[in-house]
């Protein structure tokens, strides 16, 4: 029965490999076919000129490329393969230039004449397949496990036979490689499944699965050593591991592996196989891990495993090297270069056994790593060099780390590594390596951050802290200096890599002195003090001062230091020893700085106006602070006086023309005096306005305090604006422009508004319009049309809008019990209407305003927008005030007022609109009055309204002509 | 030189000014808040929303008869007993009737039992809880709350709220009445008008010539009987929504008013009336003006 099976079966591999050969043959005999019914057609397209097309080019070319990696062909291979090629470009020339629906019929006419030619092929092929199926459920169900394991090893080894037989051949070469790997990997699992299933358990002794799975990985290395190509001889290595991962994770399973794994490094050092290496080297990490997975306890195994992994890690690099010198497959080598230190210490980092003196072999390996960098770059191998100095680093940082088990406290460690990083970084900025330099800053950040949150559980203890930053800010202050003693290179683009790194130093040597400042004003009284002093003292350091990098950085600083002064002002009790302590210390620093001209960056970009506007910040926070406390209203008289001082400064600085620092600072000076203003406006509004503290009988302290803002607001704007008209341009700094056009204008703002302020929070609702209406006319009457700003017409404007609406429905509703005449709106609001009057008249004689578009569109009917408002207020606040009768004959002496200024201004449009209010009046009188009213009123009412409309309809026929 | 001087003049006023706060050691009533800002931006925007209503016409006749319906029927809600009193707070806004009532309106007072509280209804009705009358101390005091109420009704702010109500109201009588009570004791006007109502009480305590600082003094009674915390930070949303002003803020504020009007007219005397307040007298009308109640600045 076995023997009538594999009978049958060696039938069928004989009749695949037939039916193969067949096809093959007949593809050639018809490739050979088309290119003489090509030749015979287009005689000249087997000589088409490269020339003439790229795509027959790049076809061609790609095909010989391939050609290339063969052996030698035959002549018979030659004439061959130029068919081919050439029926190839013909085809390609076919698909790509000529794209038409005979290509589409040739296909159809191809695949039918394949079909009729190998129908025979096609039919055997389909019963072979049967018949091997066949074979094989027989096979299942019938033989004993020893069979079947002899049939599956006859078939590794039939795959082998026919492989060597047709290896001569070269056609078939490739096919021969492949089926000699397929016999490897056969063999192999057939001897491993005999161990794991029972249909092919055929022997009862354990030590035989053993024998036969060396016998197997043996078969396979063997079948590696003879495998011409790199990739076959890989796959057997690969096979044989995977094969060790499905078994027991005994032992000496994975001494079998190290013995895989070293014949495949072997096979390595013997050609230049770089995959080989790697992969072989991979596939034995994956299986290391694997089987330490397996395993129950570490210590028994940690010796083989350490063994092992040093042994074949070693072996590996060794190859590695070995290979790096001689190959200059950079970008492979690198990657095989990094996964095989990466993997082997994966490998080694898993047998933490807690061993104390770990930092010993890690320092050697450092050394040694680092020597080996040192000999690529003797051999001019850049990558080795750089990659093995960054392995050689992260041993280092690693070999400080394990320091640990040694006791060493972890500020301590977190400092050396900040050390090193910071040493390895330097040696590799000056040695202009800046790949290297970049890995070293990265771990100078990353140690530095460890360093800081390590000092955090110091806190309490400042003089540790001291202890720790001091050496760090010298190391990082001091290496610094060095630097800045190196010529930058000019040609190095702005805010590369070479600029970067100091000014990386000079922010972690401001962090590490934040730490510091923190500490010893916390725990000293004179800490912030000589701190500041510090900080003048680093001013003399010219050499790192003319480094705008270093500069920028001291000053933002010197900016974090001021602002954190702000914190500590209260915090000694005492408002004024806060403001000695806290507030004099920064503005002194800033004088030194000021002096020795830091804020001066280079010949024509100067940020003295920056450290005048901080400095003017930090003195309002200053005596803000420490003011409050005694009174609310010191800050905002201190505003108001430094604001004073600050412009008079400024205006004195102004008249210096020479200087373009003198003309920064003067217009600096003169923008914070009105942010005083400005902040004064802010107290006025969140805390001034709610008080009625009083001062005299007639005045309280808000109101005198208003006034004077209001006075300065006004005298800022009419002083003479600084100009720059008669300066050389080189004389003038850049941000001069928008320093003058803002801040000087915005004060006439900042009075009027105080001065609505002062008019509404001072006097009773019924005075507010009268106001409004005064300080309208002030705005557009023709005396202050020279000397004030154009949007003075437009809050005229508005003022006239507000006391039309204040009349309107403020003044009409209210009530007092007072007898003063200013709290009757029977007084003040006719008033209020009159000066609205005379405002609308002023504003229609002024000159069209063409800057501003509001008061454009007024312009366009400035009759209508003018006065219209005021009879509509003075509607509405004789229609609150009267009632029944008496409001229609109000009404309708308005309506003739109305009229007569409409004639008289030549309104058209408030004529018409006093005519319809008219007709609302009579209809008014007829349907609500009549109703209303008592006789005696009625009739009296009737009368009057008559007359009245007796005087408008003469009024209308006298000047109806003055309309048209 | 022009400029030397007038820098050196205003540097000198400023000298003086914080001479004078150290001296008297002058403070803002709060912290930073923007209620007295948000009270004068409110104002013409307050005012506006309150002018749409009144649209809807409701005379001097309407109201009072509005206030006859209303007092028939929180003439029930009454607290019994307590006859002295209840003639005693009527006699007080009779006298303030008198001096001023452009509506003509008849003021009636309520007293209802509850926690320190007074409030106005359109008409002429003004209640107050029997714990106001027991925190207050004069009689001066008394008529500065029973006036703040009375502005409320004179200058419309209760009508203005209801003025579609004003017009329907006999048609739902009971459901009416229910509604107004209840929106009236949850309800609370705008800080601009609390501001109108507390000048209209103002006024009126000069004008009948009571001690102008009373205002102030019972803001304090209250402030102190509802504890209210002082120190706050300005808040954008909440400064704006809040409807009364504070308390300390009114207290200080119309502190300081009294004093300046006392500075200004030392020679006007002002009648306080702790005693005809103990004894729920009226003052002179009435035959109670005790001579000893009156005071004047220069004297006190």
């Amino acid at each position: 029965m076995g023997l009538w099976s594999l009978i049958m079966f060696g039938a069928t591999v004989l009749g695949v490999l037939a039916y193969f050969r067949t096809l093959k043959l007949q593809k050639r005999i018809d490739d050979l076919e088309l290119l003489l019914k090509n030749e015979q057609q287009h005689p000249q397209s087997s000589q088409v000129p490269q020339a003439e097309s790229n795509e027959v080019s790049i076809s061609t070319d790609a095909l010989w490329v391939a050609d290339q990696r063969r052996e030698e062909p035959s002549s018979l291979d030659v004439v061959g393969n130029t068919a081919i090629t050439n029926a190839y470009s013909s085809k390609t020339i076919i698909t790509t230039v000529i794209p038409n629906q005979d290509q589409v019929q040739e296909s159809f006419q191809k695949g039918l004449h394949w079909l009729t030619e190998n129908w025979a092929g096609f039919l055997g092929v389909s019963i072979l397949v049967l018949g091997v199926t066949f074979a094989t459920v027989y096979l299942s169900l019938f033989a004993t496990p020893f069979i079947r394991f002899l049939i599956l090893i006859s078939i590794g080894l039939a795959f082998l036979v026919v492989a060597l037989l047709i290896k001569q051949n070269p056609l078939w070469r490739e096919l021969s490689a492949w089926l000699q790997s397929g016999s490897g990997a056969i063999v192999l699992f057939t001897v491993i499944a005999t161990g794991m299933f029972p249909a092919l358990h055929f022997y009862s002794e354990p030590m035989t699965s053993l024998y036969l799975l060396f016998v197997g990985l043996f078969y396979n290395l063997i079948l590696a050593y003879l495998s011409p190509k790199e990739v076959l001889a890989c796959l057997h290595v690969i096979i044989s591991l995977i094969a060790l991962i499905l078994v027991p994770k005994e032992v000496v399973v994975f001494f079998a592996a190290i013995v895989v794994t070293l014949a495949g490094i072997g096979l390595s050092a013997r050609n230049v196989w770089n995959m080989n290496l790697l992969l072989s080297f991979v596939a034995f990490s994956l299986f290391h891990f694997v089987w330490f997975q397996g395993q129950s306890a570490i210590a028994p195994i940690a010796l083989y495993g350490l063994t092992g992994s040093g042994i074949v890690g070693i072996s590996a690099l060794l190859v590695h090297y070995q290979k790096a010198y001689q190959s200059e497959q950079t970008k492979f080598n690198l990657f095989a270069h990094v996964t095989i230190w990466l993997l082997l210490g994966f490998q080694l980092q898993m047998y933490q056994l807690g061993f104390a003196y770990l930092y010993i072999p890690l320092g050697i390996a450092t050394l040694a790593c680092l020597s080996l960098s040192f000999y690529a770059k003797r051999k001019q191998i850049e990558w080795l060099f750089v990659c093995d100095a960054i392995v050689g680093l992260l041993l280092a940082m690693l070999a400080t780390l394990s320091l640990v088990r040694i006791d060493f406290s972890h500020e301590l460690i977190a400092l050396m590594a900040f050390f090193e990083s910071l040493l390895f970084a330097t040696i590799a900025y000056c040695g202009r390596q800046w790949l290297l330099s970049k890995v070293g800053s990265a771990f100078v950040v990353v140690s530095a951050i460890a360093l800081y949150v390590t000092m955090l559980p110091l806190i309490p203890n400042s003089n540790q802290i001291i202890i720790i930053c001091l050496p760090v800010i010298i190391s990082l202050y001091a290496t610094r200096w060095y630097l800045s003693r190196k010529p930058v290179d000019s040609s190095v683009h702005e805010g590369s890599y070479e600029r970067f790194f100091p000014t990386q130093l000079d922010i972690l040597t401001f962090i590490f002195a934040g730490f510091i400042l923190f500490s010893t004003v916390s725990h000293y009284q004179f800490g912030y003090v000589i701190f500041i002093a510090s900080m003048m003292a680093m001013v003399i350091n010219r050499q790192l001062m003319s480094q705008n990098g270093h500069k920028i950085t001291y000053l933002l600083f010197a900016m974090v230091v001021t602002i954190f002064s702000w914190t500590k002002l209260s915090s000694l009790g005492s408002p004024v020893l806060g403001l000695l302590y806290y507030g004099v210390p920064p503005l002194l620093l800033g004088a030194v700085l000021l002096k020795e001209k830091i804020l001066i960056l280079s010949e024509n970009v100067s940020i003295e106006d920056v450290g005048v506007y901080f400095a003017g910040l930090h003195l309002a926070i200053v005596f803000f602070s420490a003011s409050w406390p005694y009174s609310a209203f010191y800050p905002g008289i201190i505003f108001l006086s430094l604001g004073l001082l600050l412009f008079e400064a400024s205006l004195s600085l102004a008249e210096c023309k020479e200087s373009p620092r003198l003309t920064l600072l003067a217009a600096s000076c003169k923008n914070v005096a009105v942010l005083y203003l400005l902040g004064y406006c802010a107290l006025y509004l969140l805390l001034y306005l709610q008080s009625e503290a009083t001062l005299f009988s007639f005045l309280t302290l808000t109101q005198l305090l208003t006034l004077i803002a209001m006075t300065i607001s006004f005298y800022w704007y009419f002083s003479k604006p600084m100009s720059f008209v008669d300066r050389e341009p080189s004389l003038l700094p850049v941000s001069c422009g928008w320093c003058q056009t803002i801040s000087q204008r915005i004060t006439f703002d900042i009075g009027f508004i105080l001065s609505l302020f002062l008019l509404i929070s001072t006097f009773s609702a019924p005075i507010h319009p009268i106001g409004y209406a005064l300080i309208g006319i002030i705005l557009c009457a023709s005396f202050s049309r020279d000397w004030l700003p154009s949007r003075a017409r437009l809050y005229s404007l508005g003022l006239l809008y507000a006391t039309c609406i204040q009349v309107a429905i403020v003044s009409s509703k209210w009530a007092s019990p007072s007898l003063d005449w200013y709290q009757s709106t029977h007084i003040t609001g006719p008033l209020s209407m009159v000066l609205a009057l005379m405002q609308a008249a002023i504003l229609l004689n002024e000159p069209e305003n063409k800057d501003n578009h509001l008061l454009q569109i007024f312009y366009k009917k400035p009759v209508l927008f003018g006065f219209l408002p005021v009879f509509v207020a003075l509607a509405m606040f004789l229609m609150w005030r009267f009632d029944k009768a008496l409001l229609t004959m109000l009404w309708v002496v308005e309506i003739l007022f109305i009229v007569g200024i409409g004639y008289y201004l030549k309104s058209k449009n408030l004529v018409q609109i006093a005519l319809a209010f008219l007709a609302f009046c009579v209809a008014r009188l007829i349907t609500y009055d009549l109703s209303q009213s008592d006789l005696l009123v009625r009739a009296l009412v009737f009368v009057v309204v008559g007359l009245l409309m007796i005087m408008i309809h003469i009024i209308y026929k006298k000047y109806a002509d003055r309309l048209t | 030189m022009k400029r030397g001087i007038f820098v050196t003049v205003v540097l000198a006023i400023l000298g003086f000014t914080s001479y004078f706060v150290a001296i008297h050691q002058v403070q803002t009533p709060q912290g930073f808040s923007l209620e007295t800002f948000y009270r004068y931006l409110g104002q013409p925007v307050k005012t506006l929303d309150r002018s749409i209503t009144r649209v809807i016409g409701v005379n001097a006749q309407d109201e009072r008869e509005l206030g006859d319906y209303l007092s028939s029927n929180i003439e029930n809600l009454q607290v019994s007993g307590m006859i002295e009193q209840k003639v005693y707070v009527n006699n007080i806004i009779d006298q303030l009737s008198k001096q001023y009532n452009p509506k003509n309106l008849h003021f009636r007072v309520f007293i209802m039992s509850g926690p320190a509280n007074a409030f106005a209804l359109p008409g002429g009705i003004i209640v107050i809880t029997t714990g106001m009358l027991d925190l207050l101390k004069s009689e001066a005091q008394l008529v500065a709350v029973l006036s703040h109420e009375k502005g409320h009704i004179d200058l419309g702010h209760c009508i203005d709220y209801m003025r579609v109500q004003a017009k329907t109201y006999r048609s739902q009588f009971g459901a009416f009445f229910d509604w107004y009570l209840n929106m009236m004791l949850r309800h609370s006007f705008s800080k601009f008008q609390e501001n109108e109502a507390d000048r209209f009480g103002f006024e009126s305590l000069l004008a009948l010539k009571y001690d102008p600082s009373s205002m102030a003094e019972a803001f304090t009674l209250m402030s102190n009987h509802y504890q209210q915390n002082q120190q706050k930070m300005p808040h954008l949303i909440g400064d704006y929504l809040s409807t009364h002003p504070s308390l300390i803020l009114r207290a200080e504020n119309w502190d300081e008013k009294a004093k300046r009007w006392k500075m200004q007219h030392p020679q006007i005397p002002y009648y306080v009336g702790v005693e005809n307040y103990q004894i729920k007298k009226a003052r002179s009308e009435y035959g109670y003006d005790f001579t000893k109640e009156w005071h004047k600045s220069n004297n006190k």
